[in-house]
């Protein structure tokens, strides 16, 4: 597990922001405190650093970001994580396209679970030629980056039980879009084929306005006014009547942009661009 | 007064135990309460619903930034870590499981102690693992008051074990004498 370091106080957190900032333009002002100090945490952890060793290696080593950025990130949790999302996504939304060059964008992916189950819904939709998939994630996450889409057998139970959970069929098997090496379950990557990959955060992106956002426990790491600069953003891509998908344990109902939402479903966490 | 939040963390063997505390506070409650507990996370809706039936005080799975009241009980959502944050909102994070566990009872007593520090209350209740031992060991370090379940009442007394091992805990109590102090708090 993580060690926590007792001494990772307010002061030095604020010292490494400052660094990250100076050295490596990345802004973690307006993140969550308590998750900021987590992951800064696990990247001293995972290079063996205490808090003036990583500053030291931040301030004169510009290469040192990859790892940081990669020992930083938050995994996603599981493909068709919350099943019962997906279900009503599936019935109430996809499955009732009906207008011609639907696009949907799934921003800041990481270890791409959701951009996954989006492929196989859209695949057993046979829908996979006629959406377009815009999917976007920071410069050190790259689709064809050794190791993405490789699952271990704990994580693929999980998947696979959701998966279940999704048809409400016990006997359907996840396994088909996946080959097994190594005791690694791995994404066939050619269900990604067409999805349009952008190496760009959130807040860069200046492709066509979408229909679909699904951008689900990210914005948890945020502050109230990051959060609120991030959903005017999402607003200002969505389409007239476009839908936003966020966690189920998220809301925007403390954000100032709320009115122009309606909720579709309260508990799945679902909404429509009103204004 | 002298307290300004509590905060319970348990496992296997709590269920009955949070059950008995949560039926048994008094009405004028002042403090938040968090409930940091192991669980099954495919079951989404009902552990709630099924602690609300016995409990006094109101319950609910916070969403993220909720602003944290008192007399209001906090159950982690399943799947999540649940955090408490400066400023009085509650966080949640997808981050790994910590102890094969999200939510993490370590992870939330952490921040709770970092908020509340001398004024915080944390209990340790019955389980299989050793979650909740650094965290408890958190709150005392911070001055905060610690409590475990008596291991001989506990139906898994791993969990109560490894806190004690940890911390010079203050009290080692049974259900009822857990009920009973939190009660005297209020007078």
């Amino acid at each position: 597990m993580v060690q926590h370091n007792l001494n990772l106080g307010i002061i030095e957190q604020k010292k490494i922001i400052e660094v990250l900032k100076q050295k490596y333009a990345l802004d973690y002002k307006n993140y969550t405190p308590t998750a900021f100090k987590n992951r800064i945490m696990a990247v001293m952890a995972n290079n063996n650093f205490n808090i003036d060793s990583l500053i030291n290696e931040i301030e004169t080593n510009p290469e040192f970001k990859l790892n940081f950025l990669h020992n930083f990130q938050i995994p996603e949790t599981e493909l068709f994580r919350d099943p019962a999302v997906w279900r009503e996504l599936t019935s109430k939304i996809l499955f009732k396209i009906n207008k011609p060059n639907y696009k949907i964008w799934i921003p800041d992916f990481t270890t791409g679970d959701e951009v996954f189950t989006i492929a196989i819904i859209l695949k057993e939709l046979n829908l996979t030629d006629k959406i377009k998939v815009y999917i976007s994630s920071n410069s050190h996450t790259s689709i064809n980056e050794e190791g993405f889409g490789f699952f271990s057998e704990k994580h693929f139970l999980v998947d696979d039980a959701n998966y279940k959970r999704y048809k409400t069929k016990e006997n359907e098997q996840l396994n088909k879009y996946f080959t097994v090496l190594n005791n690694n379950y791995i994404f066939d990557k050619n269900l990604l084929s067409d999805f349009n990959f952008i190496s760009k955060n959130i807040d860069e992106y200046n492709f066509p306005k979408v229909d679909l956002i699904i951008y689900r426990n990210k914005m948890i790491y945020y502050n109230l006014p990051l959060q609120n600069k991030i959903l005017k953003l999402i607003y200002d891509f969505l389409l007239p009547g476009g839908v936003l998908v966020i966690g189920t344990k998220e809301t925007i109902e403390f954000n100032t942009i709320k009115d122009y939402f309606k909720e579709i479903n309260k508990l799945n966490r679902i909404y429509k661009k009103v204004k | 007064m002298k307290y300004k939040a509590l905060i319970i963390g348990g496992s296997a063997g709590s269920f009955q135990i949070i059950l008995k505390i949560i039926s048994k506070l008094p009405k004028n409650f002042h403090l938040p309460v968090f409930l940091s507990l192991h669980r099954l996370k495919h079951i989404r809706s009902g552990f709630v619903e099924a602690l609300s039936t016995k409990s006094v005080l109101p319950i609910k799975e916070p969403v993220d930034k909720e602003l944290v009241k008192s007399g209001i009980i906090y159950l982690a959502p399943a799947n999540y870590h649940m955090y408490i944050e400066l400023g009085g909102r509650i966080a949640l994070s997808t981050e790994p499981p910590v102890n094969h566990s999200r939510p993490s009872i370590d992870l939330s007593f952490f921040s709770a102690a970092n908020v509340y520090r001398d004024k915080l209350i944390g209990v340790i209740l019955s389980g299989a693992n050793r979650d909740g031992a650094l965290g408890l060991r958190q709150v005392k370090k911070y001055n905060g008051l610690t409590i475990v379940q008596d291991p001989l009442e506990s139906q898994i007394n791993t969990m109560p074990n490894a806190a004690i091992e940890k911390t010079n805990v203050d009290y080692i109590y049974k259900t009822q004498e857990i009920i009973n102090f939190l009660n005297k708090i209020e007078k």
